[in-house]
């Protein structure tokens, strides 16, 4: 099976992200533009330091905040396609 | 050529700058920024076009203002300015001193915010705000409650979190100085027939002073004063916002190093809003809530310091 779930994504090189009381701030790919990541969504770009795929990290956000993988998967990969959209991460094969 | 002292730093200057504190000449004395006269071209070619006459590169800052003089600095340590012919010499200091040293400032890698710093004891609290809101007239009406402003307008922190000790005035509007009870006369304008003056302020010799507190003007629909903690991401959008400047943090390399200066300092102070009513905000309740809300937090400090060492009398 080769659905899209199967493809593991990891952040994209060279972009520098601050941790503010637990929360993240990281500049985006153009001038100026910031993104701000806080609770699940910086938990995630944490976990993105090395490549995964939805289900892992929907794993891994459910194992951290006690609810099931498969009720997170879709909210996860719809954030994950909004860090895409951002070129904040890439895709990895 | 005169010498004279701003941020810490040793300034030698071929045009006369009464709004700083000037220091004894002494050739030995190697200074930390030369301000020259001469000529200065347009910016090069790879220069970014930034605001209203402002551009930058990696080692060059210049702006240019129409019948005044044209500005270049260099590596945070090298002025030049290219007065226009006939200009008002105040108004030629006026963004010498302003945008031009916050650019300084900027190059000697501080993040340089706009506001003000009020000495409290050993630390400062610094006052945001944009503009109109009373960020001066707040630190005037400080200033004749008998506390030391370190500095207005540009308040440079440096790497371990302190603010900078700046030129010794306050520029405030000619209502201001009313509303303070300071009559104008013979105070200095700031530029030409600009109802904005030079309050000279007097303070012992400051060293930099490590910022505690932020404080946000800001305003609300409601009749109370109300301060709202900003934490996290929040912290950063308020440092930004009121960067001196700000679009001086021009390419990767600087909006690197300007958010983790930014990141750096919300970790070391505690950062606020006051939301105030519009129709009641004068410096004297602003002052008297900002006061209240550092005394809150103080108590709180000093409650936990006088803990830790009646537990070490214990076991002495």
């Amino acid at each position: 099976m080769t659905s899209a779930r199967q493809l593991a994504y990891i952040r994209r090189p060279d972009l520098n992200a601050v941790s503010m009381d637990g929360e993240l701030v990281m500049m985006g790919v153009k001038q100026g533009e910031y993104f701000g990541l806080r609770d699940v969504a910086a938990s995630i770009w944490t976990h993105l330091e090395s490549a995964h795929t939805v289900g892992e990290l929907s794993a891994l956000v459910a194992d951290e905040y006690a609810i099931g993988a498969p009720d997170c998967e879709d909210d996860v990969e719809r954030f994950l396609d909004s860090l895409l959209a951002k070129k904040l991460i890439e895709k990895v094969d | 050529m005169r010498a004279y002292t701003c941020y810490g730093l040793r300034l030698h200057s071929e045009i006369d700058l009464p709004e700083l504190t000037e220091v004894p000449a002494d050739a030995a004395a190697a200074p930390d920024i030369h301000i020259v006269c001469g000529a200065v071209g347009g910016p090069p070619p790879q220069a970014t076009q930034l605001v209203s006459g402002l551009w930058r590169d990696e080692r060059f800052c210049g702006l240019a203002v129409t019948d005044v003089a044209d500005y270049v600095a260099r590596d945070g340590a090298h002025i030049v300015v290219d007065a226009a012919p006939n200009a008002e010499l105040r108004a030629v200091r006026l963004f010498l001193l302003g945008t031009m040293m916050g650019a300084i400032m900027m190059q000697r890698g501080h993040l340089v915010l706009h506001g003000n710093a009020i000495r409290i004891d050993n630390s400062c609290v610094v006052v945001v705000g944009h503009s109109g809101t009373g960020k001066s007239t707040l630190a005037a009406e400080f200033l004749r409650r008998g506390f030391d402003v370190l500095t207005d307008d540009v308040v440079p922190v440096d790497s371990l979190g302190r603010a900078l000790t700046g030129h010794p005035h306050i520029k405030l509007w000619a209502d201001a100085l009313e509303g303070l009870g300071v009559p104008s006369e013979g105070l200095a304008s700031v530029r030409g027939s600009v109802p904005k003056f030079q309050l000279p302020i007097a303070r012992p010799a400051l060293g930099p002073l490590p910022v505690r507190w932020i404080y946000v003007l800001d305003e609300h629909r409601h009749d109370n004063f109300e301060i709202v903690p900003v934490s996290g991401v929040d912290s950063f959008d308020v440092l930004r916002e009121h960067t001196y400047r700000k679009e001086l943090i021009f390419d990767r390399a600087t909006g690197r190093e300007h958010l983790n200066q930014c990141a750096a300092l919300a970790g070391r102070t505690h950062i606020a809003r006051l939301l105030r009513p519009a129709a009641t905000r004068t410096a004297a309740l602003t002052a008297e809530a900002i006061l209240a809300n550092i005394a809150s937090d103080s108590a709180t400090l000093d409650t936990a310091q006088s803990t830790t060492l009646d537990t070490a009398k214990e076991y002495s």
